[in-house]
């Protein structure tokens, strides 16, 4: 605390030319003593803020407020505009999730039907080899017990077996392609509902800009910094 | 030690609070070596390497010599107390780009702290009344509403 004004002021000027200080710190500065506090208000730190932040502001002539009222004014503008529009976007990416998880639970009701009729055909068709293999026998001598065990089982059996063999294989190959359709489709309409959620967290509202824009456009002034300083009071 | 330009002006040593005195931005820099009491040797050599090579003509060798200075003071995190007085003996002595390098790091130090902590770093004291704080705190509620 020992350094002139002058010096004191010339670290805020270079802090805020350099994207290094931001409104923030200002603030945060002016309540740390009366002497900061004075220094941090100054009207060229804030116009050079309104300069970077709020570059559509014009000022007129007319302004006989000081630029730091006129960035809190702005940002508060900003902020509501900002927040209106979080929240349009909220509501939309929110009922695209609605319609995401409707799908995902219609395409999950079709997976538990194929599943069980997958199962139902394969049942039938292990009979019906069953079956078959008792009518093959039946053409070869068997001892008495088993050959009419499996004539019970031929007699038993009230459709052409071969015939509905063929059928409940070709059942079984159509419900497994279903299925594999049914899994991607699922995938997809997941990745969809995911990519839905993650929009809806980045979608939050942020003082003055996104936060990726604003890394990049600090990253770009601090080379700058140098040049807008010097050619100040020229 | 001290590497005199054709163009420069005579070390302002005596009063370094005169009202006359230029303001930081229109003082050309110097190449005189700046001796700086009550630092480490350390940060004197590196001080009095950066004016050297920033009297260069060669543009690269310059930015070297101040991303040198700007990395040797983040590495050995030069306490506030030190880069405060090579600011005012930087000053002093009119070297605009020493000035800034090391202006430039004290306002990395206040960058993101709150006010507690900006009194912190500084040593300062609150010298608000308590009615006086509560105003300013309702006067900034806009900047910490997140």
């Amino acid at each position: 605390m020992s350094l002139p004004d002058e010096l004191w002021r010339w670290i805020l000027e270079l802090g805020v030319n350099t994207s290094c200080l931001t409104y923030k710190d200002l603030c945060c500065i002016s309540m740390s003593c009366r002497r900061l506090n004075r220094l941090s208000k100054e009207d060229v730190l804030w116009s050079k803020l309104l300069f970077f932040d709020f570059p559509a502001h014009v000022s007129s002539s007319t302004d006989r407020q000081s630029p730091k009222s006129i960035y809190q004014i702005r940002f508060e503008k900003d902020k509501v505009k900002k927040l209106l529009a979080e929240r349009r976007a909220v509501l939309r990416i929110e009922s695209r999730i609605h319609e995401h998880t409707r799908k995902l639970h219609e395409i999950e009701g079709r997976l538990v039907d194929e599943n069980e009729k997958l199962k139902a055909a394969i049942d039938e068709l292990k009979g019906l080899r069953r079956v078959k293999e008792a009518s093959t026998a039946l053409k070869v001598w068997q001892p008495e017990i088993i050959h009419s065990r499996q004539k019970q089982i031929v007699e038993n059996c009230s459709v052409p077996v071969g015939f509905r063999i063929n059928a409940l294989e070709m059942e079984i190959k159509l419900c497994k392609q279903h299925i594999s359709g049914f899994l991607r489709a699922r995938k997809d309409e997941n990745d969809r509902l995911e990519a839905a959620k993650e929009r809806l967290s980045k979608v939050k509202y942020h003082p003055l800009q996104s936060s990726g824009l604003d890394d990049e456009s600090r990253n770009s002034r601090k080379s700058t910094g140098n040049n807008l300083k010097r050619v100040k009071h020229e | 030690m001290a590497e005199v330009n054709e163009t420069d002006q005579t070390p302002n040593l005596g009063d370094s609070t005169t009202p006359s005195q230029p303001k930081p931005e229109q003082i050309t820099t110097t190449n005189v070596a700046v001796p700086i009491p009550d630092v480490g040797p350390q940060l004197q050599v590196v001080v009095d390497e950066f004016i050297l090579k920033n009297g260069s003509s060669d543009e690269e060798v310059r930015t070297a010599a101040r991303n040198d200075l700007r990395d040797f003071i983040e590495r050995e995190e030069i306490g506030i107390t030190t880069l405060l007085v090579v600011v005012k003996y930087a000053h002093e002595f009119k070297n605009a780009d020493l000035l800034d390098a090391f202006c430039e790091r004290v306002a990395d130090l206040i960058k993101d702290k709150k006010v507690v902590g900006v009194r912190e770093i500084f040593g300062i004291v609150n010298d608000f009344t308590p009615e006086e704080e509560h105003a300013l705190r309702d006067e900034h509620p806009w900047a910490f509403e997140d």
